[in-house]
């Protein structure tokens, strides 16, 4: 399953954006404390730190075995998770973009 | 959360303890989202067959978070590398020999994310691929379009942007000492000692890195790792701005310079700084900056550190941009990029001359001879000395010469501290230059004499 794929699932109504996208911008706090370099980060740290709290949710997994999708092994459900980290991460950067948030 | 430190370099075991306490307060937010979201979600919040991906997260978030922080591992008793990073670093290796387009192909393949540098898509590459090696060199060869210090006194002298604060770098590298930094692919720099001066600080390292290539001549195909290690030592000087590097090659100088940028934020030039150039006549137009580096050295510099009876004997121009050119291979055309002549006093070569002032080429590498005795009843041993000017650097080394090899190390340390001059303070005496450049020119115009007059000093007659 894609980071394009689980846009559908970020898109729905009744998906937690704010709440979300408050903890981009806290996970954003915490890992530019890390940072030294200047350089703006990459997205992996903070799609991967979204692919644990979706992990910890458990609405995604619902969501994926609500609509007959296996989670055979751990490679795949990482995959997935990671996936619509990102897919929320694209949504927070556009909105941002857009001006619909601001950080 | 672990505070913030003013070097990009953080030891090993606080980034892991970074990256455990950043998943923690994630999955934790997760947990908590399920009370503070909209009504009527539904979740599944216990399901004994649900993947445990702790480990992968882990995994992910740490190699994500080396793009802005560089570990420093603590080297166990016995010295090594830690054997599963090495594992892992060997099969990178493997894989960047691949081109990135191949490898963007074969992540597209597994449903991986294709984007970001070389290094990132190997890394995503080899994780679909559980990091096995067997499956690994098997991926490479099916992908692959082509089968793919001397004797005597080395220093090698960087210019750096700025001063030395000794103090600042001896407490950034107290914090790395013991340890080691990936410096690049399967490419290490171990901090192994720091011996500490009032007025310097000289950091012994070494340099470990792994070639790997992948071994088809047996049934399976397996990846062949060849290591290789370096010691460099390194020299640092309060309020200096040069950093001098002893014994070492180019390439492991660099990855040592590398390191030391990382863990002590200090920076270098990147080139080889010609000062004072702007006070000179005659000298400024007619010849490059490097021949105006090499020839006040020779002209001025080593004599006035004492250095006698000065014989050039090998001269290199650069004649255009050596490391150019790759992309003309294929082509015919011939091209000539550097030219070397050998044999003696060749600054009263007539084809040297020409070479310096008609062309005006860069004369970036000199051999040379000089006679010293230890005592004035000795016969005079001859030293030979080399200097070159390197991209980034200037690398000055002595041989033990024709006997007296006691003296070798003093001729050595009196060259260094010449090419150092040269480096901070720029041509030495710009009339003496100007006088030697319109001496060249005449010679380019001209014979070459039956006896060398060039370097000539009255002091040697």
């Amino acid at each position: 399953m894609t980071t394009y794929a689980l846009k559908s699932w970020v898109d729905r109504g009744g998906f937690p954006r704010k709440q979300y996208f408050e903890l981009i911008d806290l996970y954003l706090q915490k890992l530019n404390a890390l940072n030294t370099t200047g350089d703006a980060l990459s997205g992996t740290q903070v799609a991967t730190m979204l692919a644990a709290t979706v992990d910890g949710e458990g609405q995604l997994l619902y969501y994926i075995l609500n609509n007959g999708q296996s989670i055979d092994d751990e490679d795949r459900w990482f995959q997935v998770c990671l996936a619509a980290g990102w897919a929320i991460f694209q949504r927070y950067t556009r909105e941002v973009e857009n001006g619909k948030w601001s950080t | 959360m672990s505070e913030k430190r003013e070097s990009s370099v953080m030891r090993s075991e606080e980034l892991d303890a970074a990256v455990d306490e950043l998943l923690q307060l994630a999955q934790s937010e997760g947990k908590a989202l399920r009370h503070r979201g909209p009504k009527g979600r539904v979740f599944i919040t216990d399901r004994p067959d649900k993947p445990k991906i702790d480990e992968l997260l882990r995994r992910t978030l740490r190699t994500a978070l080396e793009d802005e922080v560089v570990p420093a591992v603590a080297l166990p008793s016995g010295g090594s590398i830690d054997p599963a990073e090495l594992h892992r670093e060997v099969i990178k290796k493997a894989l960047v020999t691949l081109k990135l387009s191949t490898l963007r192909q074969l992540a597209r393949d597994r449903t991986l994310l294709s984007g970001g540098s070389l290094e990132a898509v190997a890394a995503r590459v080899a994780e679909a691929y559980g990091w096995n090696e067997e499956e690994i060199a098997r991926l490479v060869l099916a992908n692959e379009e082509e089968p793919a210090v001397d004797s005597g006194h080395v220093d090698r002298i960087f210019p750096l942007a700025d001063v030395l604060n000794i103090g600042n770098v001896r407490d950034l590298l107290s914090y790395v000492q013991g340890r080691y930094i990936r410096i690049g692919i399967a490419r290490w720099f171990v901090f192994e000692s720091i011996d500490e001066g009032e007025e310097d600080v000289k950091l012994r390292g070494t340099v470990r890195s792994y070639q790997a290539s992948v071994d088809d001549t047996e049934e399976l195909p397996t990846l062949s790792v060849v290591p290789s290690e370096h010691e460099v030592r390194v020299v640092l000087t309060q309020g200096s701005d040069v950093l001098r590097i002893r014994r070492a090659s180019a390439a492991s100088s660099r990855a040592a310079v590398r390191a030391l940028e990382v863990a002590t934020r200090l920076q270098v030039l990147g080139y080889v700084p010609v000062r004072g150039a702007a006070l000179l006549g005659s000298a400024g137009f007619l010849l490059d900056s490097s021949s105006i580096f090499m020839l006040d050295l020779l002209n001025t510099r080593f004599r006035e550190a004492g250095l006698r009876d000065l014989n050039l004997t090998i001269c290199r121009f650069k004649l255009g941009d050596e490391t150019a050119g790759s992309e003309n291979d294929d082509e015919r055309k011939p091209t000539l990029r550097a030219v070397r002549f050998e044999g003696t006093h060749l600054l009263d070569s007539v084809p040297a001359c020409e070479l310096l002032v008609n062309e005006r080429r860069a004369l970036v590498e000199i051999s040379l001879r000089t006679r010293t005795s230890s005592h004035p009843d000795r016969e005079p041993a001859q030293f030979p000395i080399h200097v070159g000017i390197e991209s980034d650097h200037v690398v000055v080394a002595t041989g033990f010469g024709t006997g007296q090899p006691e003296l070798s190390l003093q001729i050595h340390r009196t060259a260094v501290a010449a090419v150092v001059r040269e480096i901070q303070e720029g041509v030495a005496d710009p009339g003496r230059l100007d006088e030697l450049a319109q001496r060249i020119s005449e010679r380019a115009g001209g014979h070459s004499p039956d006896e060398a007059d060039m370097l000539v000093d009255p002091q040697d007659q």
